[in-house]
């Protein structure tokens, strides 16, 4: 049942992320060029890469107790942060000259998970269905 | 009114050491501020957890939510940091005067 919502929730978010993507590369190729747009684009593959792997990590300790979900999600945290210096840095070695795209493109999908925490506040929690 | 070799490696080193701060600054920032917010996040979630075991798995999801939020802006500032550390665009205009 948790991973069942677990796994729901991250293709939701997986999902958006990959509308919102496709979104600011249309809306850079409009400003900028195939270029600009080729760069947000690979701004929201990060994203969406960070987000599918962390949810990996975390997704398989779903089921398991609150003291190994809290260290699987630290652990989860931890390679994220690693796995996005790693690839900024090929960023902005590589791709220089787009970084503005790229990070455009990559905070764009930070947009998802504030719309994953509203659709959640809509939604009927279970604390209120227990009360 | 041309700059000499010796003014522009000053300005250089300057414009180096500066980045230098800005990119320690903006790691400091990010981490300490990520490690706080990560730090509450897990307590509460603990918190929770202990109370209502039976709810662990709906904390779980909100806490990866406001999670991904919560290092978005960090990882941006790593972003920065990395475009300042090895491709610096404020070096740009001095380059353009050595090179002209």
């Amino acid at each position: 049942m948790n991973q069942a919502e677990f796994a729901k929730t991250i293709a939701w978010l997986l999902r958006t992320q990959a509308v919102i993507t496709a979104l600011a590369g249309v809306a850079f190729a409009m400003i900028g060029g195939v270029g600009w747009s080729m760069a947000a684009l690979a701004g929201g593959a990060i994203g969406l890469l960070l987000t599918a792997v962390v949810a990996l990590r975390v997704g398989l300790a779903s089921s398991m107790e609150p003291k190994a979900m809290v260290r699987a999600f630290y652990r989860a945290m931890a390679l994220k942060f690693v796995l996005a210096v790693v690839v900024f840095v090929i960023v902005a070695i590589w791709f220089a000259g787009y970084f503005v795209p790229v990070v455009t493109g990559y905070a764009a999908t930070a947009v998802a998970y504030w719309l994953a925490m509203r659709k959640m506040a809509l939604l009927p929690s279970s604390i209120t269905d227990n009360d | 009114m041309e700059a000499s070799s010796l003014e522009l490696a000053t300005l250089i080193a300057q414009v180096q050491a500066n980045t230098a701060i800005a990119v320690g600054i903006i790691f400091v920032a990010t981490a300490l501020g990520t490690a706080i917010g990560f730090a509450l996040l897990g307590g509460k979630f603990l918190e929770g957890a202990a109370r209502q075991p039976e709810l662990a798995g709906m904390l779980q999801v909100r806490m990866f939510i406001i999670a991904g939020l919560l290092d978005a802006l960090s990882i941006i500032g790593v972003a920065f940091a990395a475009l300042l550390m090895f491709a610096n665009p404020l070096l740009g205009p001095i380059q353009q005067a050595m090179g002209g």
